[in-house]
């Protein structure tokens, strides 16, 4: 009868520390699926403002740029850069990509083109523009998560990008 | 001896009702992150149909026929009245047929007037912005 009765304890204790096990092991569960979704989450937030930031800033630079100077294309030591030229072409805002990030610089024509020395507007993997043959811009942007967006922008006031 | 045996039921009990609660805040804390995970989706869908449809309306404002324009960038043919073109997940042309770009048009008093709406497959509008360019022609 003794015997017996501590085989009951022992079983109920085992039983017990089973369910605790299976609680803890939920719970470890729950809290790793909800880091995962949260880190989704953020990342497709991060995701979206880095596209729309390039793609908004650059589509809206453009436009205020529209009939104010030329606008070119050109390739400074292998650098794909967008020049916004002023209308007497003394000073000129560079829109290019480097090291990860979307730059914009202004400065003066006589002043030396530094990369580095521009002013960061978004974090991406890449960022590209082609201008096609009726004059308009697209820019492309991609993101470290893999979104790809792209967006054409035309000048309204007869300027033509070259 | 009795004590002890009634204890240890007592503590058996009270982690099942603990378990079950706990399911039952699973349940609802999982349906939450189901639901995150689908608007976070949502918010990405949205922001790439907003950029096409920009995109789109801005090529047909400097277009002089923006038809033509539509069905030459875009690959689009004319369906129920208007234009219709598949994007890809992408929003970009002429890929795989994920999304659908639609272009209305009407002329009035030469006003083209245009609204660019961006479909799911199934046909329900995700997005869509009305713009206007100036066609000439009648008084």
């Amino acid at each position: 009868m003794i015997a017996q009765k501590s085989g009951y304890g022992f079983t109920s204790t085992v039983l017990s520390m089973m369910l605790f096990v299976f609680f803890a092991l939920l719970s470890l569960l729950q809290v790793l699926y909800g880091a995962r979704v949260y880190s989704d989450v953020v990342a497709g937030i991060d995701d979206g403002y880095a596209l729309r930031a390039s793609l908004n800033y650059a589509m809206n630079k453009l436009h205020a740029h529209d009939g104010c100077g030329p606008v070119r294309t050109e390739n400074v030591n292998g650098l794909d850069v967008l020049c916004l030229w002023d209308e007497k072409e003394e000073y000129v805002t560079c829109m290019y990509f480097t090291d990860g990030y979307l730059m914009e610089q202004y400065m003066a024509s006589s002043s030396a083109f530094i990369p580095s020395a521009g002013q960061r507007i978004a974090e991406l993997a890449d960022f590209t523009f082609d201008v096609s043959d009726s004059g308009g811009v697209t820019f492309t942007a991609w993101t470290w998560e893999g979104t790809m967006r792209s967006v054409s922008v035309y000048q309204r006031a007869g300027g033509t990008v070259k | 001896m009795n004590d002890r045996a009634s204890g240890s039921y007592a503590f058996l009990i009270e982690m099942m009702a603990v378990i079950l609660f706990f399911a039952l805040s699973v349940g609802v804390v999982l349906s939450l992150f189901v639901a995150a995970d689908k608007r976070s989706e949502q918010a990405k869908v949205l922001s790439g149909a907003v950029t096409a449809a920009a995109s789109a309306a801005e090529l047909l404002r400097v277009s002089d026929d923006p038809q033509q324009a539509f069905c030459l960038e875009y690959g689009g043919v004319e369906c129920d009245g208007g234009y219709e073109a598949w994007l890809d997940p992408s929003f970009m042309p002429f890929g795989l047929e994920e999304y659908r770009l639609r272009l209305a048009c009407s002329e009035t008093d030469g006003l083209n007037e245009m609204k660019v709406s961006i479909l799911n497959y199934d046909g329900d509008e995700i997005y869509s912005l009305e713009c206007a360019s100036y066609a000439g022609g009648a008084q």
